[in-house]
């Protein structure tokens, strides 16, 4: 009797285990080095440890490639646009005063900065296509497990990769970070990532000074720089000011997918909408305040026609003494004054004081010797890093509800901005480039 | 993902190679001969060689009949349309240039950049990658 119990039992037994068996066949999916999605695939590329950064520094290179060389044409269809608008209203208007605000302060001003409306809308459609594609996700990843080595938080790079666009919800995105210290840092190291409104001045600049052939190449250069200063600084805050460990980074990665054009483009167009307000609104009330500085004194400038004589250059000298060790002339100072107010307004100011007069604004740099290869660089630099905007520095004091780190951000930056430019400079000269 | 041979697997090791050596070859002569035709100076440079790399790992994998192999071929088509899409453009863009007559002549076969070449090489591996890969998720 027993041992029929026993063989029972036995016989139970391994008929629930085979029936376990079989649940668990049809149910548990068991590890192995099987690759199921898409997804899994090309994150095996894209997160791989030592192609992730070379991959996703290449898409940066790919993207802003994409938004100036592409964009080129446009540009100077624009341009094109905006001399027969300024030859045509020297016909009609008689009042000089009119015609010195048509053609100085709304074309030469404003007209500078609408002209890059295709390399900004440029970007932003490019901007869109990474981030639709899932692309940008696996970009933080990447970043983070190379910021983490440094005592960094990995989710700071999602705030920084919506600098690109524009500084303010950047900061505002910090929001998103539960650790006080992390919070803190990227909301001051965001002004060092390039927003699209210091774009035009690159564009300007670099396509001056470096020819289609390296205009891409510098422009990325300077957006490498802040991407570079932007760690660095972080590390020293982190060392400094904020000390401790950063806490661990979790993000769900989502599955790639094929961007939809329709998408993209409206993506693009709600970044770009904003660049346009701004255009009919800050950067236009700008434009305006540089004009009127320039031609008045009207007897003195002889009705705009000796810049020299007006009050923007009365200022300009005043101020010129800090920028001539880097070979900069008062009109740069100006610029970087008003750009204060809103980066584009560099252009604009550019714009006005050399006149409409030359086929383009940076015709107009060259033949006139405002800078060198050399010297432009460190003023793309410096256009990167000192303070991105008034708008920057408000976010900033609403973010951490105090005056005090606002101003730190302010003396910080423009500290950084004389060195790093000093430095370029210095370099340059020293292996005698111009 | 549909099952692959060790010869499928061998012939898609040899053409990623050649892919791979491709772009590190243009790489090398970009910067020897410095060719007008691709420009972007230093970073152009290395961006084919990143294309390279990512090519010379599918190869190595696919060679030896692993199938992580695959992966790094699909990330170098990617890679690959990416940067010979943007040449392709800027080749657009300066046939654009040409008509505004803001350049004096534009040549096609002069404009037309190595990476626009290589992508078109590349180009017959996307039906096979599609094949290979029906029915997967996302």
């Amino acid at each position: 009797m027993s041992e029929y119990a026993e063989n029972l039992s036995s016989a139970l037994a391994q008929r629930r285990y085979e029936r376990i068996a079989s649940i668990m066949d049809s149910t548990v999916k068991k590890g192995s080095e099987e690759i199921f999605t898409l997804s899994d695939m090309l994150d095996q590329v894209f997160l791989n440890k030592y192609l992730g950064v070379p991959i996703f520094l290449t898409m940066l290179w790919t993207m802003f490639q994409f938004a100036f060389a592409v964009s080129e044409p446009f540009v100077v269809i624009i341009e094109k646009i905006f001399e027969m608008l300024g030859a045509w209203s020297d016909q009609i208007i008689s009042n000089p005063h009119l015609a010195s605000f048509v053609s100085l302060g709304i074309i030469g001003g404003l007209g500078s900065v609408l002209v890059f409306i295709p390399p900004i809308f440029g970007l932003f459609l490019a901007l869109s296509i990474l981030e639709d594609s899932g692309y940008m996700a696996r970009a933080a990843f990447v970043m983070d497990r190379f910021m983490y080595h440094l005592g960094l938080h990995g989710r700071s790079f999602i705030p920084l990769m919506i600098g690109f666009g524009c500084n303010v919800p950047a900061i505002m995105a910090a929001r998103s970070m539960d650790n006080e210290k992390d919070r803190m840092i990227t909301m001051l190291i965001s002004p060092l990532i390039s927003c699209s409104a210091r774009l035009p001045v690159y564009v300007l600049i670099a396509g001056a000074l470096y020819g289609a052939a390296y205009a891409g190449t510098a422009v990325f250069a300077v957006y490498a720089l802040g991407i570079m200063l932007a760690v660095a600084m972080a590390l020293i805050f982190r060392r400094t000011l904020f000390k401790g460990e950063p806490s661990p980074f979790v993000l769900e990665l989502p599955t790639y997918a094929v961007p939809k054009a329709r998408t993209a483009i409206l993506h693009m167009w709600s970044r770009g909408k904003m660049f346009l307000k701004k255009a009919g609104t800050i950067i236009f009330g700008a434009a305006i305040l540089v004009w009127f500085l320039s031609v008045h004194p009207w007897e003195a400038t002889s009705g705009g026609q000796v810049i020299a004589e007006s009050y923007i250059a009365w200022i300009g000298h005043a101020i010129e003494p800090l920028f001539q060790p880097f070979g900069w002339d008062w009109m740069a100072a100006v610029a970087l004054l008003f750009g204060l107010v809103a980066k584009e307004v560099v252009v604009g100011t550019y714009g006005i004081l050399l006149g409409a007069e030359e086929a383009s604004l940076g015709d107009a740099l060259v033949s006139q010797g405002v800078f060198t290869p050399l010297t432009g660089f460190a003023f793309m630099a410096f256009v990167l890093i000192y303070v991105p905007c008034v708008a920057v520095i408000g976010t900033i004091a609403k973010e951490t509800n105090s005056i005090r780190w606002p101003a730190f951000a302010l003396v910080y930056q423009t500290a950084l901005a004389f060195i790093i430019a000093g430095m370029i400079i210095g370099a340059g000269r020293l292996l005698g480039l111009s | 993902m549909k099952e692959f041979s060790v010869r499928t697997g061998r012939l898609l090791g040899i053409y990623a190679l050649v892919l791979g050596v491709g772009y590190g070859a243009q790489a090398l002569a970009e910067t020897i001969g410095g060719r007008e035709s691709f420009p972007g100076g230093i970073l152009s440079i290395a961006v084919l060689l990143v294309i390279s790399a990512t090519y010379l790992m599918g190869a190595k994998s696919l060679v030896a009949g692993r199938r992580e192999g695959l992966s790094f071929l699909m990330g170098g088509l990617f890679l690959s349309g990416a940067v010979g899409g943007l040449y392709l453009l800027m080749t657009g863009a300066d046939w654009l240039m040409y008509l505004l007559g803001e350049v004096e002549d534009f040549a096609l076969l002069s404009e037309i950049s190595p990476a626009t070449v290589l992508l078109i090489v590349a180009l017959p591996l996307v039906p096979m990658m599609r094949k290979m890969t029906r029915g997967m998720a996302w």
